[in-house]
This record gives C-alpha cells, structure tokens and sequence, in this order.
C-alpha cells in the first residue's frame, strides 16, 4: 500500500480532472457527475489524513459527508428534470434564462 | 509503493478522464462507476473496509442508479456541441493542470507518513457514531426529510 503522500497526490488529480470537466462540459447531468468526482477526491484525502493520523472520528466524518452527497445529488437531479421539462434542453447556458 | 495502488490509482484516473471525454452521458455515468469502485479498492488498500462498503452502497448503487434513470427516463442526450469553445477547453486544461502541479508540488514538500497495517473496527466507529456524534447524527435524518420533501415538491407536475 502507498504512503499518505501518494493518496494526496491521487486525489489531487481527480481534483482537477473533475474542475476541468466542470469547466468545458455542457451537459448539466455530466457537470453535476464532474462535481461528484471533486468530491470523491475530496473524501479520499479525508480519509488517508484521518487513517494515518489514526482517528476514528474521520470515519464518522466521511460518513456524514456521504449522506449529504446523496441529498446533494437527488435534489440537484431534481432541479435539472424539473428545468428540463419546462424547456428541453441540458445545455447549461440555457438554464441561463431561469433567473428571471 | 505498491503495485495494488498504481492499479487502482491507474484505473481511478483513466475512468475519470473518461467521464470527462465521452461524449454521452450514459459512457460517463458508466465510467465514473468504474471510478467509484477504483475508489473503494483504495479504501480497502488503506483499510478502511466499512468506509469502502458503503462508499460502494451510497455512491455506486444509489447515486449512480438515480443518475442512470434520470439519464434514461428522460432522454436528456441533446444533440449540440458537447463541449465548449476552443478557447475555453485551452484555458481550462492550462487552470486544471496548475491546479494538479501547485498541489502536488505542495505535497511533496512534506513529510510522507506510512499507513498503518491494522483497520479500525467497525465496532469503533459505530461507538463514536453514537456516542460523540449522536447529535450529528440525528440531525442528518432532518436534512434527509428536507431533501426528500424538496424534490417531491420540485419534481411535482405544475400546470
């Protein structure tokens, strides 16, 4: 198994592959799955600080962090069907138009 | 540096690219699974087998499948371009890669730790579960009832 060191250095990569893909997709659903990828290296850098620091509150911690990852993502998907279904469309710069 | 990690490490990075670079919906979804499960094989690499489970559970059998029924049920495949402008792509490569090489370049300043052989028991983490964090806890039933009602009332038919 790797060192603290290469688990930061993984999850800073997934970091900014997810930004990167933020950044040049269109798609709504695909940014919103780009977000979850930043938040899974968040948690892996996390969850290597904590082991190797030997802290059981860590777990518990990610734990929570999950939970708040699926009310995140449903009520996300939520917001996207409903726009989607005033008008069909996933581009992001669509949903421009919302505001007013 | 074992040959386990760069495996999944290897694999967590390829499928991520993926989900970035596919140019449906349904192949990302399907590759960040992938990059979920590569995941949790580093999570049983550093062990932290509970973590592993229900990081298996949450994401890549609850979250993944709502993904994959909004993507299938309400056939969200648009056919314009699928990314943005040249010079937009540029620009945001050159920011994700600094990003990657300011960080990584801070880590290797410090000082690496080992991690530890042993895995903390799931027994452990369920004492402070509801021991310290039982408040947190409880409170984490109201944020779900809160998500659950919103996206009832979101998702509701309006004429």
């Amino acid at each position: 198994m790797g060192s603290l060191n290469a688990y930061l250095a993984l999850s800073a990569v997934l970091f900014s592959i997810g930004a990167v893909g933020v950044l040049i997709r269109r798609n709504a659903i695909v940014v919103l799955m780009c977000i979850e990828i930043m938040l899974n290296a968040g948690i892996l850098a996390l969850v290597a600080g904590g082991i190797a620091h030997g802290q059981v509150a860590t777990q518990v911690m990610v734990l929570f962090v999950m939970m708040v990852a699926a009310a995140e993502a449903s009520v996300g998907l939520a917001i996207i069907t409903t726009v989607f279904r005033r008008h069909p469309e996933v581009d992001v710069d669509s949903y421009s138009t919302i505001k007013w | 540096m074992s040959l386990l990690f760069i495996v999944t490490a290897t694999i967590a990075i390829v499928s991520a690219l993926a989900v970035v670079l596919f140019r449906k919906p349904i192949y990302s979804i399907l590759s960040l699974i992938i990059c979920l499960y590569a995941l949790g094989a580093n999570y049983i690499l550093m062990h932290a087998e509970f973590l592993a489970i229900v990081h298996l559970i949450v994401y890549a059998g609850a979250i993944m499948v709502l993904f994959l029924f909004v993507v299938m049920l309400m056939n969200l495949n648009h056919e314009g371009p699928v990314f943005r402008h040249r010079f937009t792509q540029l620009i945001s490569v050159i920011i994700g890669s600094s990003l990657a090489m300011v960080i990584i370049a801070a880590i290797s300043k410090t000082q690496s730790m080992g991690m530890p052989t042993s895995s903390v028991s799931t027994a452990q983490i369920g004492t402070v579960l509801f021991t310290d964090y039982l408040l947190p806890f409880e409170l984490s039933t109201i944020l779900f009832l809160a998500s659950v009602v919103g996206v009832v009332i979101t998702g509701k038919e309006t004429r």
